[in-house]
């Protein structure tokens, strides 16, 4: 098979779009659970005599050394300045997100959704932590196909055409999360203390482990040398299973291993479910030769 | 399909400039920096920008350490109050908070103190809001049958501001304390920067920096 072959193959083979569809339905509870975190302090940050009011954004963003990026940050929240401005914005939001999960409007309540999130991180970069870049490349990829025939009120129905922007959709989801995992995976190991396996101590200094206690951790060192080393290697299994076709399911659940660590070993919650979603794009692919009966060849 | 060659270009750009986006998360290269200067409307627009993108959780390094930001009215008492929480949560709008005190300690640290300031106003004109900042006792509700003895005139408020870092203790230390039975001295937290905040008109606060960056702290501050 030529590099073109296997190219096309890869990218522009049509496919039951029933999987994006399940991720749009997760990606808007994802969005709203977002959305939710901002309901307790949009107005200790964004109002008009907030932490990050505009004059003080704009003193950050002037004073920021790359100049380019002070233009790329549009936003109307820079407009919205009282409390129930603001809020109303929020609830707008999950309004969107409710309209994507129902599939109303195809790709133009995707690309909304995905506007929305754009607009919280145009307006205060600096507040921008792990979930919201996983947010956005989700919803940048929904934005390809229209979700139509899968929605929130047609999931268990099996009636709908394969589709090529489905797979494309699908594939950058699969390329990107191998990509992200690969960085996770490489960033830690530029840190010695993930081979010495004393992260953990250092995220339960940090007082960022909710779940572990430094009494408890200072006592049971080599509970704290598995669960570091734990993280890696689960991370580590699920890049060497995911792709191939017999172990993909493997592969997810290391990753969602992975996830659930996270979520015991730091203070992250939505970072981890969001990371472990994006492992729904292997899991419900089938793969090339299973899904013979479904595929219709553009060729 | 007619659109084949324009969507595998598209995926081909996509993918690369995802991968530059990755690559500067670490240590960029001069190339990896040009490339992503010029890839910057697209990676930032779209927030594929991966820089400051924390994947890794921790490095163990010193500036990882736990960040928070005290305030006192020395006449009120000469006890810090601190404004940034300090207990770990799960809780976003906590993150938000602790990333911003970070932020700013990591500012004065690369003598980035215009913006460090900018912060702390930011916090404190916060705090005077919420009615969270030292309280004189003749402002208490309890002390206004004696207004008529008190100055009616507005003063001005002066406050002292400091950001603060917690290292993190030698995990053989307390390995060692634990075998013996013995109790650990808790760890000082290192003071960073120092600053007076005075107070302007509508909840304006000036910063005024008192110690000079990198670290250095005006003796008998700690």
């Amino acid at each position: 098979m030529t590099l073109q072959q296997l190219w096309d193959k890869f990218w522009f083979t049509s496919i039951d779009p029933k999987p994006l569809g399940i991720m749009r339905i997760c990606w808007s509870i994802l969005t709203i659970a977002y959305i939710a975190s901002w309901m307790v302090d949009i107005q200790i940050w964004l109002a008009g005599d907030g932490i990050l009011s505009n004059p003080r954004m704009a003193e950050l963003l002037q004073s920021a050394a790359d100049e380019q990026s002070v233009w790329l940050r549009i936003s109307p929240l820079y407009w919205l300045q009282a409390e129930w401005q603001l809020v109303g914005y929020l609830l707008f939001g999950v309004l969107l997100s409710l309209v994507a999960a129902a599939g109303v409007g195809g790709r133009l309540s995707a690309v909304s959704a995905w506007l929305f999130v754009l607009t919280f991180i145009h307006r205060a970069p600096m507040l921008s932590g792990l979930c919201e870049p996983l947010l956005t490349l989700g919803w940048g990829y929904l934005s390809i196909h229209s979700g139509k025939e899968q929605n929130l009120f047609r999931l268990g129905i099996h009636d709908s055409q394969p589709s090529l922007a489905a797979n494309i959709a699908l594939r950058l989801f699969q390329v990107h999360l191998f990509a992200w995992i690969i960085l996770s995976v490489a960033s830690q190991c530029g840190g010695l203390v993930w081979w010495q396996g004393e992260a953990v101590w250092w995220l339960a200094s940090e007082a960022r482990s909710p779940a572990l206690s430094l009494s408890w951790l200072g006592r049971n060192p080599y509970a704290l040398n598995a669960l570091t080393h734990g993280v890696l290697a689960t991370q580590l299994a699920a890049l060497f299973m995911l792709w191939p076709l017999d172990t993909r399911k493997y592969g997810v659940m290391a990753l969602w291993l992975a996830c659930g660590l996270l979520i015991l070993i730091s203070d992250q919650l939505l970072y981890p479910i969001a990371l472990g979603l994006l492992g729904l794009s292997y899991w419900f692919a089938k793969g090339e030769g299973r899904r013979e009966k479904g595929v219709r060849s553009e060729e | 399909m007619r659109y084949k060659p324009l969507i595998s270009l598209a995926i081909v750009v996509h993918l690369f400039a995802i991968v530059v986006s990755m690559s500067g998360n670490m240590s960029p290269s001069l190339l990896q920096q040009r490339l992503r200067y010029l890839l910057s409307p697209y990676l930032i627009g779209f927030n594929w920008y991966m820089d400051f993108v924390p994947v890794e959780l921790t490095h163990g390094v010193e500036t990882d350490g736990l960040w928070w930001i005290q305030i006192r009215d020395t006449s009120v008492s000469s006890d810090w109050q601190t404004i940034t929480p300090t207990t770990p949560s799960y809780l976003e709008s906590s993150h938000r908070i602790r990333q911003m005190a970070r932020l700013a300690g990591l500012m004065t640290l690369q003598q980035r103190t215009a913006e460090s300031t900018t912060i702390l106003q930011g916090l404190i004109a916060r705090q005077a809001i919420e009615g969270k900042l030292p309280v004189r006792r003749s402002n208490l509700p309890d002390a206004k049958e004696n207004l008529g003895s008190l100055d009616t005139a507005p003063t001005k408020r002066q406050l002292e501001v400091r950001i603060v870092r917690q290292s993190v203790r030698d995990l053989e230390e307390v390995q060692l304390a634990n075998k013996i039975g013995a109790e650990l001295d808790p760890l000082p937290a290192e003071t960073v920067f120092v600053a007076k905040a005075i107070e302007g008109n509508a909840n304006q606060w000036f910063i005024i920096p008192q110690s000079e960056p990198r670290r250095m702290v005006p003796p008998g501050s700690r």
